[in-house]
């Protein structure tokens, strides 16, 4: 028997690739035996017990493929059908890019964590809208970084809360730094890794810390922002809180430092307490008159792990002149802790230090405009001045232009500069020119300007730290790693004549304006012991997941910080973002409500639950109640006046057909007058296509959904064409709906009776998996319903004719399953009615002037705005110019997640509404943007089976400006015509910010 | 060339850092670039949707594989991570392409600095954390439910007959601590099976976590350090493939894929979830409640997910170590294997 054998080097395949091409190869007729394997020396053995001669250059990388067959045709065909395997599954790699249509970028927060799996999200949109972005990541189960600004302190303290509630964290607001799993978030060192952990309420002084823990050769574990106020009183020092506990829980943590401004002594007496409970031990860098500087506190906190306190370097010290300076001391800074630091330093011999951040009751200015004589400190990243620009680590422009000013005035100039990650790219050319130019104009005025500079930054950091200290040094700058080293020295080179008269001002200066000193010391508490078993009660929660796993992260905001991420090599998605439509205050009350999740939680699983049974057809007087004189129409109330030429024509239709007037304008009088009383459908619990209009004698399809007991009903559909539901009023349409009325009716009546209960649910599951949309297509449903009648139906007790006729009237219309849908449609929606605290929308409705809409937790009250009008394809001549707004209760189904939101299960749709098939799955793409979940039923097959996008959410179409997409049909504007095309339509946003106003109060 | 990618390399050593041979091999070929990198000749091999292969040829010892990995790779715990690569990136690479990998040399072991390959480059800038398995809670008293493992190796559908069999011999030959049988069995698993990570290999994998699990009993570490010697005398990568020799390596050090440390975490929830009856008397009851019977199916589902048989073979060997030693004596060796998987 001929055997072959072929060995190939460099091909990898996994086991299940190969079983399938093995598989193959045994189907080809004449091959006898085949054995496709890695050559494993497991392998070549058993290739040579099945009679195989492998040699002994076969190794475990090669792909050995050994075939034994009847002939050597067959082995040749067995050999061919080995390639053609391995083309095919090449060729089905290459072309795995999915159906046709874009994927659809997440467009919210939430969106992006769940398709990421991500731990942490960095907000840096503008503090308005800040709080949305965070209790969004926070409810989506991520701790947050909050790099934004101008957060009020209420909003803090709900967000942290809510982090607090979920073992979650929130670094922020106003966190410009962190190092979490060995990643740096916005402005951050390349700090070496080390075993000390620092919890930071000041983002440069924690920048100062670690820069100085990596220049001393300890490096830290993590660095965890908590925002500046996080330990004043208001705060109460729940982020610190967090991380500390997030710390204790970490195996690379064995002792914290604490950084902070000035803390309230309560909150950090309360962090005392939980440090010994969690048994880690705890320095406190925290700056304020009394206290040690942040360079003194890492050496006492070096101290006590055990580590050298090294000499902290220094630069261009050298040569420098040591005469005294007559001019004010004018210290220019990025970090308003450094600034901070400087005053309390310079202070204590300077006196009083004018500042627009001023300490302890000194002089306040604003913006930067320096006094003449005054020692004066500028904090460039103040809130103040920072609004409509970038930060000064990244934008310096402001401050450089100072500095060069400062050359007229000042005596010696003391700046800091700070480097890392999210910072400027090449700060250090920019610097030197603004110092070398106040340098220059000192010297034209006759005067020496010695600058100083405190540069945090490490050597790895990406700005070439060697570089730039030659820069600032080539500029005659000295340069100093050590804040207070440097404002020490800034602080000798100011004559004695110019310093204040009270050498011991500080101890007079009274309380900081940023808040309380603390009065506990508590440096290297080494009180605190650290065994195991207190540790280990520390709860294992998310946030110490965070800092144990490798970190994802989400972004919005700037993308600055994700391009500092990436380069970092960290995987980062960011979200596109845009101010979120209507009133931010009352949005992100909504989305505090607490309520809200398990509120939108319930109704989404109330309408998936809910089932749909058709029991049975009756007249509306019957089932509805309707009085000789009342009459029903789509979409929200309306006034007859200000109803549309469509809704005119069959409610005057619908009056002549009841044989209460005999022509169509006196139908409109009494319509106007009152004598003919209208209201919506859906307050009847009703639906009806385009105009809606029911009357007591039309005949309603009745259905019960059997988990919620809910009923729904829905008019009997005419067909297409010159119809009553398009507004079309003449003898062909009334003469049509007196048969409905006479034979339609009682037969389908008596069919479904002898039928039983038909399951419309389904239905809607098969419609979705045969190619329509349950709105504009609805031809499946049509066909399944006729085939469940027909055996009854044609055994009913009526004229032949007359049953043929109804057959052939149910074949010759597709929609005639829309209005056994749309209450298919309603009952899902009924079931998740009156939930309050939910944001979702139950029902979506128009009735040709507006459309409206109503929520889960508001009860029945209606959100309208005017209605659009469609875009699409036109019938014969008709234009744009001839339709009417939209109109119909039909948009049910797409509140129900089928109709538009679905379009990419009836890819034909396109040809009826408009668009192309791509449009069509990126539409449907694009809904689970705004929607609460998916349908476990009702499945797209071209998106692999994933469920319609279900539960539209009112908070995400604000916050994504992402309005639902509504298929339509479309109705002249003139009463009479009736049906002149079918289109794409949205709703107004006005309905969704009018129902944001209630949903808030 | 465009852009260079950031990269996070792993912790783990590209080539063992004894093999002295190997070092020597793949540096011997080097253009040395500076005194603290070297840069050397490698292939693309092996290209996948997330992500590809690079070989390295060590000559005598074979070729060592280093996984670049996408976003969406899976995490190999050996591999260098470029969460830029993209679908356009590998569109660009075939087969057999040159590639070079640079290595700075300057600590202890080699670490992968640099890729590049046709207009692709990407440069190591962090380290990153590969999921590694740690011993659970001294704390926590609960002992393992042997019950309960045999009702997760009855749900187990391993790859190929025979593995839980060959499995359980090399624990037993590790329990008796017979050198000659640790090899043979040890021999009898390595690169036994098809694909690029055999079965066997997968089950070795299982075996050498389980043990790290179970590290905090001296008898474990014992057998640990009888496995790792063992495989440290047998020349991983003339016996299985590449991708699979670094995997097993990895494992003995603790480390795996992420999915991996989830389906062990899993596990050892179940069967370490004891019941403790009203008089303090320990039960330990196989499966049989629906909540426990419906983690397992969770559980499962999330392991099937793992390769095409890989969780499967990991999990059927990591539970190998965790039978206890008077189960495995009730086993025929010539009913082939302790469940019926061998169908």
């Amino acid at each position: 028997m001929p055997t072959t054998l072929d060995i190939r080097s460099g091909l990898y395949y996994d086991s299940v690739a190969l079983m399938q091409v093995s598989a193959q190869v045994k189907a080809t007729e004449g091959v006898d035996a085949a054995l496709i394997g890695m050559g494993t020396e497991l392998n070549v053995g058993l290739m040579r017990d099945a009679g195989f001669d492998i040699p002994d250059s076969a190794a475990p990388n090669d792909l050995v493929i050994a075939i034994s067959a009847s002939d050597e045709a067959a082995l040749a065909s067995g050999l061919a059908a080995v390639d053609e395997a391995f083309t095919r599954i090449a060729d089905t790699a290459a072309r795995s890019l999915g159906p046709t249509g874009a994927e659809q970028p997440p467009l919210t927060v939430e969106s992006a964590v769940g398709r990421t799996g991500s731990n942490l999200v960095v907000v840096s949109v503008p503090g308005d809208y800040a709080g949305i972005e965070t209790i969004a990541a926070l409810d989506a189960g991520n701790s947050v970084l909050l790099f934004s600004d101008n957060v009020d302190v209420d909003t803090e303290v709900a967000l942290k809360h809510r982090a607090t509630e979920a073992g979650l964290i929130v670094m922020g607001p106003d966190c410009g730094t962190a190092i979490v799993a060995g990643a740096g978030l916005g402005f951050a060192n390349e700090v070496k890794p080390g075993r000390i952990g620092i919890v930071a309420a000041s983002g440069t002084g924690a920048q100062q810390v670690s820069t100085l823990l990596d220049a001393a050769g300890a490096g830290i574990s993590q660095l965890i922002g908590t925002g500046g106020r996080d330990l004043a009183r208001e705060v109460g020092g729940l982020s610190a809180k967090q991380a500390l506990k997030a710390l204790a829980g970490d195996k690379d943590t064995d002792h914290v430092i604490i950084v902070s401004k000035p803390a309230d002594a309560e909150v950090v007496a309360e962090i005392e307490v939980l440090a010994a409970d969690l048994g880690i031990g705890v320095s406190w860098a925290v700056l304020g008159p009394e206290r040690t500087d942040l360079t003194t506190s890492v050496e006492t906190a070096l101290d006590s792990c055990g580590f050298n306190v090294p000499t902290w370097p220094s630069w261009g010290t050298t040569g420098s002149s040591e005469d005294l300076q007559q001019g004010p001391l004018v210290g220019l800074f990025c970090g308003g802790t450094m600034a901070d630091e400087a005053m309390l330093i310079a202070a204590e011999t300077l006196g009083p230090i004018t500042s627009n951040i001023p300490l302890g009751g000194a002089e306040k200015i604003a913006g930067a405009e320096l006094p003449t004589s005054a020692h004066t400190v500028i904090d460039f990243g103040d809130d103040g001045m920072t609004q409509g620009r970038a930060h000064p680590m990244i934008d310096p422009s402001l401050r450089l232009g100072a500095i060069a000013e400062a050359g007229n005035s000042a005596g010696v100039l003391l700046l800091d500069l700070v480097l890392g990650h999210g910072a400027h790219a090449a700060p250090a050319e920019g610097l030197s020119g603004a110092i070398s130019a106040a340098r220059l104009a000192a010297t034209q005025a006759g005067r020496e300007l010695p600058v100083i500079v405190s540069l945090i930054g490490t050597q790895s950091d990406p700005q070439d730290f060697s570089a730039t200290v030659g820069s600032l040094v080539g500029a005659g700058a000295e340069v100093y790693v050590s804040n207070a080293q440097a404002t020490r020295r800034a602080v000798s080179l100011i004559a004695p004549l110019n310093q204040a008269e009270c050498d011991n001002a500080p101890a007079q200066s009274g309380p900081s304006s940023h808040g309380a000193p603390a009065t506990t010391e508590a440096a290297a508490n080494s009180a605190a012991t650290s065994d195991a078993s207190a540790r280990s009660d520390v709860p294992a929660t998310k946030l110490s997941e965070l800092l144990s796993a490798e970190p994802k992260v989400v972004s919005v905001g700037l993308s600055l910080f994700a391009d500092a991420l990436r380069a970092q090599a960290v995987p980062v998605v960011e979200v596109p973002w845009q101010p979120p439509v209507g009133d931010a205050n009352r949005l992100f009350s909504v989305m505090s409500d607490p309520r809200r999740l398990a509120a939108n939680a319930q109704a989404l699983e109330a309408m998936l639950n809910a089932g749909a049974q058709l029991v049975g057809l009756r007249p509306a007087r019957e089932c509805l109640g309707l009085a000789e004189n009342e009459f029903l129409h789509s979409g929200p109330p309306l006034e007859f006046e200000r109803a549309s030429g469509p809704m005119r024509g069959a409610l005057a239709g619908a009056v002549v057909f009841e044989g209460l007037t005999d022509t169509l304008e006196e139908a409109e009088a009494g319509l106007a007058d009152g004598r003919f009383s209208m209201a919506p459908c859906h307050s009847k619990d009703a639906v009806g296509p385009m105009a809606g209009v029911i009357s007591p004698s039309m005949w309603m399809f009745e259905l019960i959904d059997p988990v919620y007991g809910n009923r729904a009903y829905c008019s009997l559909n005419e067909g297409l064409g010159k119809v009553l539901r398009y507004g079309a009023n003449n003898d062909e349409v009334l003469d049509r709906l007196h048969w409905m009325r006479d034979i339609l009716g009682p037969v389908l009546a008596q069919a479904v009776a002898a039928h039983g209960p038909i399951d419309t649910k389904y239905y809607v599951s098969q419609m979705l998996a045969s190619g329509d949309e349950g709105h504009n297509r609805n031809r499946t449903a049509t066909l399944l319903f006729l085939r469940d009648l027909m055996p009854d139906l044609l055994a009913l007790d009526f004229a032949t004719a007359d049953l043929a006729e109804v057959c052939s009237f149910l074949g010759a219309n597709d929609y005639f399953a829309l209005n056994l849908v749309m209450p298919t449609c309603k009952l899902a929606m009924a079931a998740a009615k009156g939930i309050p605290g939910s944001s979702l929308v139950v029902t979506m409705a128009r009735n040709g002037t507006d459309f409206g809409i109503q929520l889960s937790g508001t009860g029945d009250e209606w959100f309208t705005g005017p209605a659009q009008v469609a875009e699409g394809l036109y019938l014969g001549d008709f234009g744009p110019e001839d339709a009417n707004p939209d109109i119909g209760d039909s948009a049910i189904t797409e509140t129900a997640g089928i109709g538009g939101l679905a379009m990419a299960a009836a890819p034909a749709v396109v040809r009826l509404v408009g668009g192309d098939v791509a449009f069509a799955v990126e539409t449907t793409r694009r809904m689970y943007e705004i929607t609460a979940g998916e349908h476990p039923i009702h499945q797209i097959p071209i998106l692999e089976f994933r469920g319609v996008p279900s539960g539209i959410d009112l908070v995400k179409v604000l916050r994504t400006n992402v309005l639902p997409q509504i298929n339509t049909g479309m109705a002249g504007r003139i009463a009479g015509v009736g049906q002149v095309g079918a289109g794409l339509v949205n709703p107004p946003m006005d309905c969704f910010t009018n129902g944001l106003e209630s949903l808030g109060r | 060339m465009s852009r260079t990618l950031p990269a996070a390399a792993s912790p783990l050593p590209f080539l063992d850092p004894d093999d002295v041979t190997a070092l020597e091999s793949i540096f011997a070929s080097s253009q040395e670039v500076s005194s603290s990198e070297v840069t050397v000749d490698a292939t693309v091999i092996g290209l996948f949707p997330t992500g590809f292969y690079i070989g390295v040829d060590a000559h005598r010892r074979g070729t060592h594989v280093l996984p670049v990995m996408g976003p969406d790779a899976l995490q190999l715990p050996t591999g260098l991570q470029v969460p830029q690569l993209t679908a356009d990136h590998l569109g660009r690479l075939r087969p057999e392409m040159p590639a070079t990998v640079t290595f700075s040399t300057a600590s202890a072991h080699p670490r992968v600095e640099r890729i590049e390959s046709a207009n692709l480059r990407c440069a190591a800038v962090r380290t990153w954390r590969p999921s590694r398995i740690e011993p659970p809670d001294l704390s926590d008293p609960r002992p393992c439910s042997p019950g309960v493992v045999a009702s997760v190796q009855d749900r187990l559908n391993p790859g190929l007959s025979g593995l839980a069999l060959r499995s359980v011999n090399l624990v037993r030959a590790l329990e008796s601590g017979v050198v000659a049988d640790v090899d043979s069995f040890a021999h009898a698993l390595l690169g036994y099976g098809p694909g690029s990570t055999p079965s066997g290999d997968d089950a070795l994998c299982g075996i050498a976590l389980a043990l790290r699990w179970t590290s905090q009993s001296v008898l474990s570490s014992c057998q640990h350090s009888l496995l790792a010697s063992s495989l440290s005398y047998l020349a991983l990568e003339e016996r299985t493939t590449a991708v699979s020799a670094s995997l097993l390596r990895a494992a003995l050090e603790g480390y795996c894929i992420p999915e991996i440390e989830r389906a062990i975490a899993d596990i050892a929830r179940l069967i370490r979830a004891e019941k403790f009856s009203g008089n303090g008397h320990r039960t330990t009851p196989p499966l049989h409640t629906f909540d426990e019977a419906h983690g397992l199916d969770e559980v499962l589902a999330n392991i099937n997910r793992i390769g095409h048989h890989s969780g499967h073979d990991l999990l059927t060997g990591f539970l190998a170590v965790l039978t206890p030693a008077a189960e495995l004596t009730l086993v025929s060796p010539l009913e082939g294997t302790i469940h019926a998987d061998d169908s």
